[in-house]
Parts: structure tokens; sequence; C-alpha cells
């Protein structure tokens, strides 16, 4: 079997660091796309394989000029496989790779605030009033977050957000841009002390790599 | 790398390793191949963690303002 971790053009060179319990990387070209593969190890069901699937990706951005991430967990009988599964997808695919080319995605969330107002409400009417105002105020505060970071980026998705964030979003961003993109997420951090606003990446633009399997 | 280092890396590091674990389980390119691993197990025990940061993130607030309420 063999374990893919991502489809990429202008591959200068593969990785030193290699994949799952350090499986050697392989790059198997369909066409102008090139498959980037690992012989899967016989276990990969423990707790670190999706972590170092994701470090050998993450090293992969180095190396290519675009990068599309293969989600996790893509198992192949063999090379004619694979290249059967991606031929009849190449045109999507070439476009995909063409739109995230030179970028990379950062994650932007915001916790939302801890010691809500209406907690001190003293009856249930005054309890509705703090509450509609807390919404506001939150969403105020994620579109003054979120508003300027879009114009930013060539494209942006918003997660629904899970339990304590009130923003969580994905950022697809020219590389170039990455410093200027976290510096405007510092200055709204240090503008507003009374929330925690943390950003993550670069990362690889898996957000962006199959855009309709997003919410 | 690994996960299991006996003193817990700062609340910046572990959100970035859960984001990248939520990124690499969630998001990517979908190819259908021949076998498509089961990651159920661990995809809960991510987004288990997720949340339990999202909480650990106001907790380490609350201690940094030092405000009691």
């Amino acid at each position: 079997m063999i374990h893919l971790y991502a489809l990429v053009r202008g591959l200068a060179a593969l990785p030193p660091r290699g994949g799952i319990d350090g499986a050697g990387l392989r790059a198997v070209p369909i066409e102008d796309v090139i498959a980037v593969v690992g012989d899967d190890p016989p276990e990969t069901s423990d707790r670190e394989a999706p972590l170092e699937h994701g470090l050998a990706v993450e090293a992969l951005t180095e190396c290519a000029d675009a990068v599309l991430p293969v989600r996790f967990g893509e198992r192949f009988a063999d090379d004619d496989a694979l290249v059967a599964k991606i031929s009849p997808r190449l045109g999507e695919l070439r476009s995909r790779l063409k739109a995230v080319e030179g970028c990379v995605e950062l994650g932007v969330c915001l916790a939302e605030p801890r010691e809500p107002a209406s907690g001190r409400a003293a009856n249930g009417t005054e309890y509705m009033r703090l509450k509609l105002e807390e919404r506001r105020l939150t969403e105020g505060l994620v579109s003054a977050l979120h508003e300027p970071l879009d114009r930013r980026a060539h494209a942006s998705v918003r997660r629904r957000p899970v339990g304590g964030f009130a923003h969580d979003a994905a950022y697809l961003v020219a590389r170039d841009d990455a410093a200027i993109f976290r510096s405007i997420v510092d200055r709204f951090g240090a503008a507003h002390p009374e929330v925690t606003v943390v950003c993550t990446g670069p990362w690889a633009p898996y957000t962006f790599a199959e855009p309709e399997t997003r919410s | 790398v690994s996960v299991a280092d006996s003193r817990p890396p700062p609340l910046e590091e572990q959100i970035a390793l859960i984001e990248l674990v939520d990124r690499v389980l969630n998001a990517g390119v979908v190819v259908h191949g021949d076998i498509t691993l089961a990651v159920a197990d661990v995809d809960l025990v991510y987004v288990g963690l997720r949340v339990l940061l999202a909480s650990a993130s106001t907790l380490d607030r609350l201690a940094a303002t030092g405000d009691s309420g």
C-alpha cells in the first residue's frame, strides 16, 4: 500500500524529513501534477500518524511552488491505482493548484469574552437585555477583526465556531503578506485586551484545497 | 516529534498542534483512495482537545489579568 500526502506543482526536491514512521517520500508524476507518496507503514492507526502526515505536508510547502494537501488516510494499492484515480480530475486539480500557488493558510481564532455581563443580571428582563448587548458587542468585535483580514486575503472560510470561540476562520494569504497579516491580528489583540485572539500558521492551504467540503 | 513531552508546551504551541491535526483530519483534498483510514477515534480525541483549549485560553487570561471578579 502507498499513502498519499499531497499533490504539488513545481517540486524542486523532496523534503529530507520523511513521512509517517520516517517512511521515505516519493514523487509520482501524473502529467504536470506530482503526487507525493510514501510506503504505507504497517500500523498507521496510532495517534501520531496524522501529526506526522501534517508535518510532511508542511515540509513540502518549502520545496514546491504549489501544494494541495491531501486529507489524512488516503491509501492506494500501488502507483497505477493512484494514477487511475487522479487522472480524471487533473483539470480541476490544476486550477486549484493555480489558486493556492504562492499562498499560505493562516488561522485566526477569537475566544468569547470570559465574564459575560449577563451573569450579573438581577432579573430575566435585564438578562435578556444584557445578552443582546453582549451579542452585538461580540459581532462588532468579530467584524472589526475579520474585515481587514479578509481584505488582505485571496479567500477566507469562516467555520462554525466550537465552544468558547466567537470567531474561527482560515485565510488564504500570499506568502509574502503573511507577516503583514499577522501584524494586523497583533494590532487587534493590543487594541482589545479584553479578548484573546490567536493567529496560527502559516499552514499548507488545507481549507482551500477542497472548498466544498468545508461549511 | 513526540506529542507526549514531559512538560506541557506553551498554550500557543498547543493550539498550533491542534490546528494542524484538525486540518489534517478534516480538510484537504479527498481522493477516495482504495482504503480510506478510519480516523473516528483520533478525530474525537482532537475535537475534545480543541474544546478543552478554548476554555484553557480563557482560564489562562484570567490568571494573567489577576481579575478575581
